[in-house]
């Protein structure tokens, strides 16, 4: 494969995914540099594979992999336990299209689960993807894929509720959940 | 949730949630030629090592073979005691800029008097400078009463970042080491190439303590990140691990780093520290902030599952087997250091005063508000008689949320918080902003500025009220919009939210 020929198809493709696929990065990761890292990362790592990518069935799943692996790699270095909130406290971005209140409850509900419960729920949930092909893109079996996926739901579902009867009388009236 | 059909209709929920949730984020806006700049980087990387060890593999291969087939060269080697040896090379003042980092000799030397681990005149920016810049900003002066840079509490373990040149001529060693035991003993070999100076003031006498060292990082110049976590290892060191038994010296490489900048000013500035047992390795993380907003604190925090408890200098919160103490030192700002270790130990870490912000101006973040007394104050400015709050949170930034109504009816949500100014708290019209207006409004006889938004519905709707002050902006909010603004106009311009350090 020439150059040009793997520039054009992989430009084609970050041009149309990139901001998919940063968004399933943040979701995983909590925060928008890691994120950035970890998408530039694998598509460093695609242009690499591109001639052999381009020619599986599906470049997402590939990319995904490799987010997921590298979220896997940056969630076993000790000093990633830490929740990287100061970039977000400075900039104060403001997460658009969603209330507040359920940014929040989500937000907490989905830092709270662990590393491996949330890319379950991510690929399940954000991706839809199967279980079958969740338990591949994650090297594990499908019976994993479940429990993780039902604790993880059940955790969600706990902490929403939580939140929803803490806040549960102006959210009826506003009927905004 | 037992129900098949009420779990369905959840995960479609939380599938809508989750895409609502992504769809907010804030996607970077990066061209596609950049990733293709970066992946063919990556490729020619790819290419290089595959050749290197290509190449790598082809030299062994082939000096394997030529080695059993047998080098005709080989019998006009020399004998072993004519070749060069490397372990008799005299050690060159350099090798004692190697880290203490519990070799073979660091911990067997005596400890070092005061005098020798004293140098003065370099001023804050020498941290962790080489053994050679060391000798060559005024050596072992013996001179703790200088105090403009001194880390006599280093002990044995710091014997190794100092000249050992100075033991070849005893008679220009400042008369203190007189004491055998003060006598570095390992430098017979080593000539100096530079002489130390001599004491220019009286020595003190080896029986004094050392004057606890304050330190601070460059004040002056370039900040350089890894001399500063450095210095805060060593700082830290001396507290939790003086021995460095466990605790390993920082390396960029495998000690992540935490940087909060804004506006190139460093707001927050930390590591995580390998701590090695016979186990495993765990780390101690330590986090130098401008203040409690730049500190990601759990202790007050909603939903926080720490368990936390204040401490005669801080507040230390336990949380996922993890102790994190945290201290308020004079100047605002907040030393955290986490670890799985003695509570003790990590409180007294934290509240050493050399663990504070490099750079030449350091951000200041203002007093902290005591929140039960900002919820306090907001509900009495903000519901008369005759109507209520329920109040649903309440965190230290400080924040509190609520429901306010009207005659027993829900009304709504109201919230009020205050966010530092320093740190960027100040007003920003955003996106969900429907419309924002800056108005002038005049209070206790004064006109002041207050900014007003009306917020989209997907924001909850209703309006929010902010005034900037000098230290912080407090701002109202309220989904009702029929909630009277005039309230909140009082509230958010009160002179006790300003509190100036």
């Amino acid at each position: 494969m020439g150059g040009a020929t793997r520039d054009d198809g992989f430009t084609a493709y970050v041009s149309g995914r990139r901001a998919h696929l940063f968004r399933t990065a943040y979701l995983l990761c909590g925060d928008p540099h890691r994120a950035e890292d970890i998408v530039q990362t694998a598509l460093a790592k695609l242009y690499v594979a591109w001639p052999r990518a381009s020619r599986a069935d599906s470049v997402d799943a590939y990319v995904r992999r490799v987010i997921i692996n590298s979220h896997l790699d940056e969630t076993r270095r000790p000093w990633r336990r830490e929740s990287p909130t100061e970039d977000d406290r400075l900039d104060r971005a403001a997460p658009a299209g969603v209330t507040p209140e359920d940014s929040d409850a989500l937000w907490t509900a989905l830092r709270q689960l662990g590393p491996k419960q949330r890319r379950v729920v991510v690929l399940r949930h954000y991706w839809g993807l199967s279980v079958e092909e969740t338990a591949a893109d994650l090297g594990v079996s499908p019976g994993t894929v479940k429990s993780q996926t039902s604790a993880a739901l059940d955790r969600l579902r706990s902490t929403l509720l939580d939140d929803r009867v803490d806040a549960g009388r102006d959210t009826i009236r506003g009927g905004r959940r | 949730m037992n129900d098949p059909a009420d779990r369905h209709l959840g995960e479609q929920e939380l599938e809508g949630r989750l895409h609502a949730l992504a769809h907010g984020f804030d996607v970077p806006v990066v061209p596609a030629a950049a990733d293709v700049r970066r992946g063919r980087r990556r490729l020619i990387r790819v290419r290089l090592a595959m050749a290197g060890a290509t190449t790598g593999a082809l030299a062994v291969v082939l000096g394997v073979t030529g080695l059993t087939a047998g080098d005709p060269h080989a019998t006009e080697v020399g004998p072993a005691s004519q070749l060069p040896s490397s372990t008799t090379t005299p050690p060159s003042p350099d090798s004692g800029a190697a880290k203490a980092s519990g070799g073979p000799d660091a911990g067997s030397d005596p400890p070092a008097s005061s005098g020798d681990l004293t140098f003065s005149g370099a001023g804050p920016g020498s941290v962790h400078d080489s053994a050679v810049d060391r000798s060559t900003v005024g050596g072992p002066t013996g001179d703790s009463s200088t105090g403009a840079v001194a880390q006599g509490t280093r002990g044995g373990t710091s014997a190794g970042h100092w000249p050992h040149g100075t033991a070849t001529d005893p008679t220009d060693l400042p008369t203190q080491s007189s004491s055998p035991t003060d006598l570095p003993t390992d430098q017979s070999t080593g000539q100096p190439t530079e002489q130390p100076t001599g004491p220019t003031t009286p020595p003190t006498t080896p029986t004094e303590e050392p004057t606890p060292p304050v330190t601070p990082p460059p004040t002056t110049g370039k900040v350089r990140i890894n001399k500063v976590l450095d210095y805060y290892n060593d700082v830290v060191a001396e507290h939790l691990d003086s021995m460095r038994d466990h605790l390993r010296e920082f390396d960029p490489s495998l000690d992540a780093r935490t940087i909060a900048r804004r506006s190139g000013r460093l707001f927050a500035l930390g590591s995580s520290y390998r701590w090695a047992t016979a186990k495993d390795t765990d780390d101690v993380r330590v986090r130098v902030a401008s203040g409690w907003d730049q500190v990601p604190w759990g202790c007050g925090a909603p939903g926080s599952d720490w368990v936390c408890h204040p401490t005669a200098d801080g507040e230390v919160g336990v949380h996922d087997g993890v102790v994190e103490a945290a201290v308020e030192h004079d100047d605002g700002q907040v030393v955290v250091v986490a670890g799985t270790l003695p509570e003790a130990d990590l409180v007294t870490a934290a509240g050493d005063e050399r663990l504070i912000l490099p750079g030449d101006t350091p951000p200041v973040s203002p007093p902290t508000l005591d929140p039960e007394t900002f919820a306090s104050s907001g509900e009495a400015a903000l519901i008369p008689a005759g109507e209520s709050f329920a109040r649903t949170s309440l965190s230290r930034a400080p924040a509190v949320r609520g429901t306010w109504a009207v005659d027993g009816i829900d009304r709504g949500t109201l919230s009020w918080s205050a966010a530092p100014i320093y740190s960027g708290g100040g007003w920003s019209c955003l996106k969900g902003y429907r419309t924002c207006v800056d108005l002038q409004v005049e209070v206790d006889g004064e006109t002041v500025t207050v900014h007003l938004a009306r917020l989209r519905p997907r924001l909850g709707g209703g309006w929010l009220v902010q005034y900037d002050g000098p230290s912080y902006a407090v701002r109202v909010a309220s989904t009702d919009r029929t909630f009277p603004k005039k309230r909140a106009f009082g509230f958010v311009t009160d002179d006790a939210w300003q509190p100036v350090r």
